[in-house]
């Protein structure tokens, strides 16, 4: 992971109140406002916010096929519930680094995106073998097959071998079954920056045992294509 | 169809320094406001993109980010 004091993040540093656009310090007004205005901004908040859950659940319904309107409803519903209690409860961390909205509405599409995934996952195992090593195109040529095929064997051995058990469960799940990252932290019980950070390390092993027998930086360079 | 170089990019990950999922999500508003007014985000705030290509889900939230700040913006 990258260290924090490495980010440049100078162009993005909290902004004085007085450099706030206009909607972004009324929210904050009302929000922190000891009387009825604070009730009537924390109503036009969750608003707000469903809008931006409902945006999420429409992008992703796909992945819900069985479920009605009624029930992708249901679920926006909750994720701004649960998307509000989180503004209210971090908003006097907001530090202006974005217009507020931007701000608010990121915590409508993560609850909206995590209860779609969960639900998507939730009667289906975790994977943890591979169904299929996808390494392989159809449409390559000779050449490219060949060389395909070569690295192929070269990394599912060092997954095999480099890797411990954790990191190998974590990267076939993530890396080659597509099982999103939140759903195998809850089946977990862990976090999902652990998970990630599981994932990251597995990768940095198999880029430095396929380097060491030849494969990297050539195919590495490919992977930008 | 099997698309080799997507499937290792999922296996190998971006291969360079990236953000973890928290610091992704703690700045992802200020990432995406940048990119809606079409500044160059990733100079900003190294380390978002390489992650952003390594991890799916974060992906996907900062998508739909964008996507809403940018029908807010033809809206206003």
């Amino acid at each position: 992971m990258i260290e924090p004091a490495a980010l440049d993040i100078v162009s993005i540093e909290r902004a004085p109140a007085g450099l706030l656009d206009d909607e972004s310090l009324s929210w904050l007004e009302a929000l922190r406002d000891p009387g009825a205005r604070r009730d009537a901004a924390i109503r036009d908040l969750h608003a707000l916010l469903l809008r931006a859950a409902r945006f999420q659940v429409r992008r992703r319904r796909h992945l819900l096929p069985a479920c009605d309107g009624a029930e992708l409803d249901d679920l926006a519903e909750h994720a701004a519930d649960d998307a509000t209690m989180a503004v209210l409860k971090r908003v006097e961390s907001y530090e202006g680094r974005s217009r507020f909205t931007t701000w608010a509405y990121k915590f409508a599409i993560m609850h909206a995106a995590v209860a779609v995934r969960r639900a998507a996952w939730q009667h289906r195992e975790i994977p943890i073998e591979p169904a299929d090593w996808p390494f392989v195109s159809d449409n390559a040529g000779p050449a490219e097959l060949a060389e395909h095929r070569e690295l192929a064997t070269a990394l599912r051995s060092a997954i095999d071998t480099v890797l411990t058990r954790h990191q190998r469960t974590v990267l076939i799940a993530l890396a080659v079954n597509q099982v999103p990252v939140d759903v195998l932290a809850e089946r977990l019980s862990t976090s999902r920056g652990a998970v990630y950070k599981t994932l990251h390390d597995a990768r940095a092993k198999l880029r430095q045992e396929l380097a060491a027998v030849g494969f990297l930086p050539g195919i590495a360079e490919r992977l930008h294509d | 169809m099997t698309d080799t170089p997507r499937a290792l990019r999922r296996i190998l990950g971006p291969g360079e320094q990236e953000l973890s999922c928290e610091e992704c999500f703690e700045l992802l508003d200020s990432y995406v406001d940048l990119e809606a007014a079409g500044v160059d985000a990733g100079q900003a705030m190294p380390g978002m993109w390489p992650h952003l290509l390594g991890c799916p889900a974060c992906a996907d939230e900062h998508d739909a980010l964008l996507e809403l700040v940018r029908d807010d913006e033809r809206s206003r």
